[in-house]
């Protein structure tokens, strides 16, 4: 049976801030081994030093990680340089179990994460879930989903996120054991069958204004946008220079494609958001998906008040799946742009609180780990899907 | 918040997206966000404040300080500087955090010795920064601030710094110049922690070396009880034979009137020696936190009668008279024996710094909670300017040609005893006149106070303790074993012991010795030794007590060790009696006596 224990905190020297999370998880003096040591950490810690420390503390363990922009633990969020939250997971051998590959771009995506959903299949059959990881800047999210399901089946819930640097869109890290990778991905198969996992993204954003279509695209890259090179047109409509970065067009170039008729109730929304994570010099840019030529893309806006009242939906739609019951983990894949970009402290804290109450039980958060990424991945009309600008929630219940 | 509604309320038309209303509104929350940093850093100022205000170790308080500029400032690396005498910049800084080795820290010294904030202080220039418009470029950075760290007299005593590396700038894209006002402030805030730091530190050393003085004079203090415990033990042994083969000779009928006076003076000396002994022994156990109080409800007039009786034969001497004016039933808190020791003291100074055919009156004043005990003599008086070194030891105001007796501490006891008793002792004084010492005690009930009525007590009332002298009729032959490693002691008990009759004295020098005489002879009593060569006084008890036809044998110990946590503890072992050496031979006497005419019990 599989237990979890989470801990975060904000501290600048990387080993102690590991060894504090790992006190606040287990408690102070307790045996910090287990099966499992999952960190998110934001980009001004030494990675190396993080998963050393977290080597020499749980011995026995598969220690993985990602970049990331902020953090959201049980003790609350936190966006600075030197944030770190950990997840331990403790149980049986063979009720979790890692996968990792490295070298996965756009045009392998489908390839490297079936690669994961083999190593998986072959340590056990009996997966029902997955938490998957992955680069969050060049990568075709929905290639990863499909790879996966094409070894696990398409039954397999499959939640996690993408990582990311302070959203300047360079580069980001993956830790894998003691190596620190730059293209990698990882999934972490469960198959602990006492347990259940929820899962849902809401985002908030209303689309608006004309649509631009793809004219020419490559995978994941789109080339032309309106038939003009797509970077020009993309951060002309955003009214900023061609020289603008990614870090400048990721808070306010939020993408929107029109979803199926079927679904828009259930999200919330009639359209699903992507981000763009990286311009290449020849004035393409990497979507977080593939994109056909054709596709029909709006700029958006974000809108505050629907922010909030989609998140209380969404936290209604927890209460009324799970029966009332309180989950025993909580993951949370949030997008950078919803952080301290997009609120201020106060803002920021009311939302995340708006999240973990229904979840806690006499003011205590169950173990929680969060973090903001470049993008989240969540079921939508009963699929596995992946999203961009959203809060996603994975509740992990036991039956 | 009113803009931002309206915009989402409003209908959007197909074509109508502006799109630089994305980017203004972008400018408006970039704004916003940079204001909100800035609030985040001034949280941050404080509570690293609060952090580093309980840090004890000085490493740990710069590192913490380092670590604190790269958190709040969102740099990649800091150091901070402390300048020695010189006021000049090292290459390297004192202390730093960073994850780069090969940071160009002899450049940043460089720059930091040239910038303005060290040549001449200026309100304009407390922060310097160093970036993409400066003259200077130092090797790999991208930008770098710094500020100085000032003491109580606005001296700089150290730069602190933060830095990004030209690698590292797009993820520390923070232009400096925005938290310019902050690091000011973290800056100041430093300082003033710095300063605060180095005034506990001298605190610290300060209350270091008192509690250094007060662990060193403890430990003297100790030494010298210790000292004392030892050399009263070595002084009461020959004591033992220098009084008691006095007071032998006394009882001689053959001295000439010469030997007499001359056995006089050794036993005065004596005695003089013994008393001194004594005192210095009490002392060093009420400074070595020894003496345990054993506090009850004392009637007043009871222990005075009883002090005034033991006195009373000093006092008939000098033809002085003592008077007490004291109600019964007044009853106060204190330990018995110890304010007996007190009162008496007291009385005894009366008597010997008083004229011949003086008087001393005893008298008692209730104030408040306590009650005073006055005893007033009529004297020589202390002068003014000597009272203060009355109650320190060895501080004896008339000099010892005075031909007045006296160890020099016996005040000094009797106010630690007092106070012990949460009392206190004082005097008054008029020189050429005569002065009153008094004593005061928790009071616990007026009895016949009320009204102050006085009575003088008649001395003559009072009796004297009588000591019994015994029967030599009756007396059973006995036979008393006395062991001793001490020939001059066994000698001593022999000649004593002489004068009884029926009594057969049998001695060991040796403890086994003594063992093997007690199983064949089966004494009636044991005189017995406490310190002795292979086995102790202890052993030799033990012994005797394990053997059934000496269950009920008396032993009684000799010994010189006359500390109080020694007679209790050879009580406790099952001594009969324990006698301290020198030995009080009237007591010895009465002891033995009426041991000796009490039926055998075994």
């Amino acid at each position: 049976m599989l237990q979890f224990f989470s801990g975060s905190t904000r501290m600048v020297n990387s080993k102690r801030a590991i060894m504090d999370c790992m006190e606040a998880a287990f408690g102070e003096g307790n045996d910090t081994d287990c099966n499992v040591v999952l960190i998110h950490a934001s980009m001004g810690h030494n990675y190396q030093d993080l998963i050393g420390q977290a080597r020499e503390m749980a011995p026995g363990a598969r220690v993985l990680g990602c970049s990331c922009c902020g953090i959201v633990g049980s003790e609350g969020v936190s966006e600075s340089m030197k944030d770190v939250a950990v997840m331990a997971v403790r149980g049986d051998d063979n009720e979790i179990a890692v996968a990792s590959v490295d070298g996965i771009y756009g045009h392998n995506s489908f390839d490297k994460a079936r690669e994961l959903g083999r190593q998986l299949k072959s340590q056990n059959t009996s997966i029902n879930m997955v938490y998957f990881l992955a680069s969050g800047i060049d990568i075709a999210d929905d290639q990863c989903i499909k790879g996966l399901e094409a070894e696990l089946g398409s039954d397999v819930t499959i939640f996690g996120a993408t990582s990311a640097d302070n959203m300047k869109g360079i580069i980001n890290y993956q830790m894998v054991d003691d190596k620190v990778y730059e293209h990698a991905a990882f999934a972490i198969g469960f198959a602990d069958p006492s347990l259940s996992v929820l899962t849902k993204a809401t985002h908030g954003f209303v689309a608006s204004g004309e649509p631009m279509t793809v004219t020419k695209s490559d995978g994941n890259r789109i080339i032309e946008l309106d038939g003009q090179p797509a970077w020009d047109v993309f951060t002309s409509r955003l009214g900023l220079d061609s020289s603008a970065t990614c870090g400048d067009t990721i808070p306010i170039g939020a993408l929107a494609e029109q979803l199926p008729d079927s679904v828009k109730q259930e999200y919330g929304n009639d359209h699903i958001l992507r981000v763009v994570t990286k311009k290449d010099d020849d004035g393409s840019m990497h979507y977080a998906t593939v994109c056909p030529e054709g596709t029909r893309l709006w700029l958006t806006a974000r809108d505050e008040e629907l922010i909030f009242s989609e998140a209380d939906k969404m936290m209604e739609w927890f209460e009324k799946e799970s029966g009332g019951k309180k989950p025993v983990a909580i993951f949370l894949a949030d997008c950078l742009a919803r952080g301290r970009y997009l609120f201020n402290k106060v803002m920021k804290e009311e939302l995340v609180a708006a999240m973990q109450d229904p979840f806690s039980t006499d003011g205590v958060v169950p173990p929680w780990i969060g973090m903001y990424g470049f993008g989240e991945f969540a079921k939508l009309g009963g699929k596995n899907e992946y999203h961009n600008y959203t809060s996603a929630l994975y509740a992990i219940y036991r039956d | 918040m009113d803009s931002r509604k309206k915009r989402i309320s409003d209908p959007i038309l197909p074509g109508e997206r502006g799109s630089n209303y994305l980017a203004i509104e972008q400018k408006y929350v970039q704004a916003s966000y940079k204001l909100d940093r800035e609030l985040s850093r001034f949280e941050e100022i404080y509570r690293y404040s609060v952090q580093l205000n309980d840090v004890q170790d000085d490493d740990e308080f710069y590192e913490t300080a380092c670590e604190s500029v790269i958190d709040i400032f969102e740099v990649e690396g800091s150091g901070i500087w402390l300048l020695d005498e010189t006021g000049l910049i090292s290459d390297s800084p004192s202390y730093s955090v960073t994850e780069d080795d090969k940071i160009a820290w002899s450049e940043i010294s460089q720059w930091l010795n040239t910038c303005e904030i060290l040549q001449e202080r200026k309100k304009a220039a407390e922060v310097a920064i160093l970036g993409d418009n400066s003259d200077v470029t130092i090797k790999d950075m991208h930008h770098l601030i710094a500020s100085v760290i000032l003491d109580k007299d606005k001296n700089v005593t150290g730069v602190i710094v933060g830095f990004v590396k030209q690698d590292k700038k797009d993820f520390y894209e923070t232009n400096p110049v925005e938290y310019k006002s902050s690091f000011n402030v973290f800056r100041q805030m430093l300082g003033t922690l710095i300063i605060n730091r180095l005034d506990q530190q001298l605190i610290l050393e300060q209350l270091r070396e008192v509690e250094k003085a007060k662990d060193d004079a403890e430990k003297a203090n100790l030494a010298k009880s210790q000292f004392l415990s030892n050399m009263s033990h070595e002084l009461r042994t020959p004591l033992n034979a220098i009084l008691g083969f006095s007071q032998l000779l006394e009882l001689s009928d053959s001295l000439t009137q010469e030997d007499s006076e001359n056995l006089k003076e050794i036993s005065k000396a004596g005695n003089h020696l013994l008393n001194l002994i004594n005192e210095i022994l009490d002392l060093s156990k009420i400074e070595a936190g020894r003496l345990e109080m054993s506090i009850e409800n004392v009637e007043v007039k009871t222990i005075l009668h009883e002090c005034v009786s033991l006195v009373n034969t000093l006092a008939n001497n000098r033809s002085i008279k003592i008077d007490i004016a004291v109600p019964k039933g007044i009853v106060v808190l204190a330990d018995y024996m110890r304010l007996k020791q007190a009162i008496l003291n007291l009385i005894s100074n009366a008597i010997k710094y008083n004229h011949e055919q003086g008087t001393i009156s005893i008298s008692v004043i209730a104030s408040n909670d306590n009650l005073r005990i006055n005893i007033t003599d009529t004297g020589v008086g202390i002068p003014e300017d000597k009272i203060s070194y009355l109650f320190k030891p060895f501080g004896r105001l008339v000099d010892d040609k005075s031909g007045v007796e006296g160890t020099g501490i016996g005040l000094t006891i009797t106010r630690k005893l007092i106070e012990m008793m949460n009392g206190q002792v004082g005097v008054n004084s008029k020189y050429q006149v005569g002065s009153t010492f008094w004593i005061e005690v928790p009071l616990i009930a007026l009895g016949e106070m009320e009204g102050q009525i006085a009575e003088n007590a008649d001395l003559a009332e009072v009796d004297s303790q009588q000591v019994t002298s015994v029967d030599s009729q009756g007396i059973y032959t006995k036979k008393i074993l006395y062991v001793d490693d001490n020939p001059a002691n066994i000698r001593l008990i022999e000649k004593i012991l002489a004068r009884k009759p029926g009594v057969e004295v049998i001695t060991a020098l040796d403890p086994k010795m003594g063992i093997d005489i007690a199983m064949t002879e089966l004494p009636d009593l044991v005189l017995l030794d406490i310190h002795m060569p292979g086995m102790d006084g202890y052993d030799v008890l033990r012994f005797l007590k394990k053997q059934q036809r000496f269950e009920n044998l008396p032993v009684i110990a000799l010994t010189a060790n006359a500390m109080q946590k020694e007679v209790e503890r050879g009580l406790q072992a099952g001594f009969y009696e324990y006698l301290t050496k020198p030995l009080d031979i009237p007591k010895f006497n009465k002891i033995i006596d009426e041991l000796l005419t009490e039926p055998l019990k075994y």
